[in-house]
């Protein structure tokens, strides 16, 4: 008898307005030991299917099924008995994101001993053993110590793992992630999955993964089901998904994971890039309390980075969070104030120039943004939205401002028909089509984007890159793309610049970043990628920070015509490749 | 922790000085003066007398030099309307109707709202949701003197249960304190209700009824102190605020509290009363928002470990 069997589940929310059906008749089972794979853009079912396994849904939602059986249990009549066993013994869930899925007022050693307790009669200090054994089963070292953290003192890689320790607390016989990987770090991603794998094998347990990113399906299991508009659209094993897709949408996804180099056919024959930053840094003051007296100190978000947007190109500039690339954007528009350095836009120096001016140059250098819902005015329509830069500028008169918006709504590829809509009526990549017309409109040279696309479905991340291409080869743009995934800015860049801790780390030509990587961080994220096909999936040994600092390249006075130094500078080993190193005699 | 309560008590020493100064100024830029001709009618040389007598004659910024040194060694002055006794005297003979009744209006009023707020949130969009909403609407919409009005009508002139006015005797107590804890038990209903709502709408009661826990120990346990801590911020002021009574409440049922002397004090340039009020619930204030700035410290770890250990 199979673990997990659903037939027909239909799952429907009321609303304002009538019922929005979100499952119309699924069916799969999973059985012991099993991996399953589900994998859907948002909107297509895949959670609510699962959540529906554990009753987890809100009072809103209908659920009915010809049958739902976790376990030998049947889910929609399960009494509390029933329920207390099903949730935490039968299944246990993983979620999104790590940093809002614990208590926060509770340490992290009292969140999984009292899972425990509810499930087992074990006394509190029994529990709290069992935890500190948990931890140190998902791979953290100092597990006694984490057990009296709360959970804003971990990162989320730490807290995702203390996440799965608590869920294998009472030895569940499936285990439900729940995009388990995608608030994270792509380092992080990698480390997390393979973490999953490990405990899945150790534990016995069967494995539901819920996700948009076939990558990760790839990696981690044996069967998938492809959900699109609450139906399910194929089912097969995951090799045969990836070799032979039958659904034109299993195809699409597909096709957005296997992308290849394309420089951009601007010419780079201009002799002043269109921006340079030079020495570019900022700190910020933190204050240190003691008793009465306050101390300040200084916190290092970016060091000096020089970095050169050329005429006409696509600049990648990728590193996890906290690496300082948004920070870098930021000060390149001016929205953030430099501690030092320069920035030039066509020669000129803006880091110190007065609001009147900068008002002018902002006409040259525009900027979109990750989270498209906050940056859009609820209450303005698509047209104002995008008329507004030319309203602020004065050009034009009010008839031919909106002329020209509606122009540019078609230009993004929607219709002209939306310029009364307003921002919530719209879906995520057709939102961020409209900050990509409203940046653009005031014929900027420069734009920085800051992850525009990773908010997105994969289908729709793929449309957006392809727009920004068409876009700057149509207006001679030049893009700095600000990204935490290499493979996003694979087929989009030029050149690629990595940060690691608020320093450039490595330079070069997209191609050869991929090619031939120097620095340990860059083959580090290199590595992390997810396999885009099954057959290449690998065991990977991961790094720690101190061993990546210690992996600094090293190149010889002979190699590099430099003066020996102890302390890593970036070198140029190639044309337009550079990689921070230490010279050594 | 520690340091963090002696930075706290530094900004409330001068919180009060400069609060007492906005009174003592704005209390003396009123035109006007204890002993005005329409009030008394002496002869000029008389008011000057009085006036010197009081040191009243003296530039203000010794007035108030003079009265704050007196405050440190906690002497308040004579009250002009009643000079037969110090300021302190008259405070604690008419502070303690007032305590009584505000406290105890606080004290059943904020734990009847807290469940009710409760019970609503943890029912939502049920009949137990909207009734509390209706009463916790009606007690903040309905002025206090109309409640006041419809008990007395209700249990004092139809019903013949209850007193309608006066204090001493306890049973002349409750009209006054149930007409006082409508206010607090509402607000402290709708803030309770939102704060409960809030949390119950977190991703991490998900988690917590997905590892299997019983729904009362998620409720009572987890939301409950989640929901403690935007509410600790609010609820302890206003526990402090409304326990000095309310002037409305303490007229409509002719309670001899401190009501009457916020109003008598002002319209009679009674300096010293008047101050010596206004120091007392500035005092009060500076208390409560220190204490309240504590226990959520104390409740909310994100503040007591601030960051990374």
């Amino acid at each position: 008898m199979p673990l997990v069997e659903i037939e027909d589940l239909r799952v429907s929310f009321s609303q304002y307005g009538g019922q929005i059906d979100a499952v119309r008749g699924i069916s799969f089972s999973v059985n012991e030991g099993e991996s399953l794979g589900i994998v859907g853009e948002s909107g297509s079912g895949k959670s609510v299917s699962c959540s529906a396994l554990l009753r987890l849904l809100p009072a809103t939602a209908t659920v009915s099924a010809k049958s739902i059986k976790l376990d030998g249990i049947d889910v929609l009549k399960a009494g509390k008995e029933d329920l207390a066993r099903l949730r935490g013994r039968s299944a246990a869930m993983i979620f999104q994101d790590p940093m809002t899925a614990f208590d926060p007022v509770f340490t992290i050693g009292h969140q999984i001993a009292e899972t425990i307790q509810s499930h087992r009669k074990v006394s509190k200090r029994e529990a709290l053993a069992e935890a500190e054994q948990l931890l140190l089963r998902v791979e953290i070292k100092n597990a006694r110590d984490i057990l009296d953290y709360y959970p804003h003192q971990l990162s989320g890689g730490m807290l995702q793992r203390a996440m799965i320790a608590m869920a294998l607390s009472c030895r569940p016989k499936v285990l439900i992630a729940d995009e388990p990987t995608t608030a994270l770090d792509v380092t992080i991603q990698a480390q997390i999955l393979q973490l999953i794998k490990k405990v899945q094998a150790e534990f016995g347990m069967a494995l539901i993964m819920i996700t948009h990113d076939l990558g990760v399906i790839a990696e981690t299991v044996d069967r998938v089901l492809v959900m699109y508009g609450g139906e399910v659209m194929e089912e097969g094993p995951v090799q045969q998904i990836f070799d032979a897709p039958q659904h034109a949408y299993t195809k699409a996804l597909l096709a957005s994971l296997n992308t290849s180099f394309e420089p951009s056919r601007g010419d780079d024959t201009a002799t002043a890039p269109a921006l340079e930053l030079r020495g570019l840094a900022k700190a910020y003051r933190i204050k240190r309390r003691k008793g009465l007296f306050t101390t300040y100190g200084d916190f290092h978000a970016v060091r000096p980075v020089d970095i050169v947007l050329p005429r006409n190109k696509i600049v990648g500039l990728v590193g996890e969070s906290g690496s300082g690339k948004t920070t870098t954007g930021m000060m390149a528009m001016r929205l953030t104030d430099p501690s030092a350095g320069q920035i030039l836009v066509d020669g000129t120096d803006i880091s110190s120039l007065g609001a009147e001016e900068l008002k002018s140059f902002r006409r040259r250098m525009q900027i979109v943004f990750q989270d498209s819902y906050s940056a859009l005015d609820p209450m303005m329509t698509l047209t104002q939205i995008i008329a507004e830069p030319l309203h602020i500028h004065g050009v034009g008169t009010a008839r031919e401002q909106t002329e020209k918006a509606l122009g540019w709504l078609e230009r993004v590829g929607l219709p002209r028909s939306f310029g009364n809509r307003y921002a919530h009526e719209l879906s995520g990549g057709q939102r961020q089509r409209v900050a990509i017309a409203r940046a653009l409109i005031l014929g900027p040279s420069v734009l920085v984007a800051d992850e525009p696309t990773s908010a997105l479905d994969v289908t729709v991340k793929a449309q957006i890159i392809g727009l920004l291409k068409e876009l700057q080869a149509e207006m001679g743009l030049s893009i700095l793309f600000i990204s935490h995934d290499l493979s996003t800015v694979k087929s989009l860049t030029d050149s690629v610049v990595v940060m690691y801790r608020g320093r450039v780390v490595e330079e070069a030509p997209t191609e050869r970043i991929f090619s031939d990587p120097q620095h340990p961080y860059t083959r580090a994220l290199l590595d992390a990628i997810p396999a885009t096909n099954p057959r290449d999936k690998r065991e990977r040994t991961f790094v720690a920070a101190e061993q990546l600092e210690a992996a600094t390249p090293r190149y010889t006075v002979i190699q590099t015509g430099l003066a020996p130094n102890a302390t890593p500078q970036l070198i140029t080993i190639a044309p337009g490749h550079r990689v921070e190193a230490i010279v050594t005699t | 922790m520690i340091g963090y309560i002696l930075r706290r008590l530094v900004s409330v020493a001068v919180t009060f000085i400069i609060v007492s100064l906005i009174i003592f100024f704005m209390m003396h830029a009123i035109p006007g003066g204890p002993f005005d001709a329409n009030d008394m009618p002496v002869s000029q040389a008389v008011r000057d007398k009085m006036m010197a007598n009081l040191g009243l004659d003296q530039p203000l910024w010794v007035q108030y030099t003079r009265y704050m040194w007196g405050v440190l060694h906690f002497d308040f002055g004579v009250p002009y309307q009643s000079p037969g006794e110090t300021v302190t005297q008259l405070l604690s003979r008419a502070w303690v109707p007032s305590l009584v009744l505000g406290g105890l209006g606080v004290l059943i009023g904020a734990p009847l709202g807290i469940l009710l707020g409760m019970a609503a949130a943890l029912n939502r969009n049920t009949w137990i949701d909207y009734l509390a909403s209706t009463v916790a609407t009606l007690g903040l919409t309905i002025p206090v003197f109309v409640t006041s009005m419809l008990l007395i009508l209700v249990f004092a002139v139809w019903l013949n249960w209850l007193p309608a006015s006066g204090w001493g005797k306890p049973e002349r107590w409750i009209l006054p304190i149930t007409a006082y804890a409508l206010i607090p038990l509402a607000t402290y209903a709708r803030y309770t209700r939102s704060a409960m709502l809030d949390t119950l709408n977190k991703q991490f009661v998900t988690v917590l009824r997905a590892k299997g826990l019983s729904e009362r120990r998620i409720v009572f346990q987890h939301v409950l102190r989640n929901s403690a801590i935007p509410l600790v911020t609010v609820f302890l002021p206003m526990f402090i605020g409304t326990a000095t009574g309310s002037i409305f409440v303490e007229a409509m049922f002719r309670v001899p509290g401190l009501g009457a002397y916020f109003v008598s004090s002002i319209e009679g340039r009674d300096y010293p009363l008047e101050m010596a009020l206004m120091l007392m619930i500035t005092f009060m204030y500076c208390i409560a928002y220190l204490l309240s700035d504590i226990v959520y410290a104390l409740i909310n770890p994100r503040i007591r470990f601030g960051g990374q250990p």
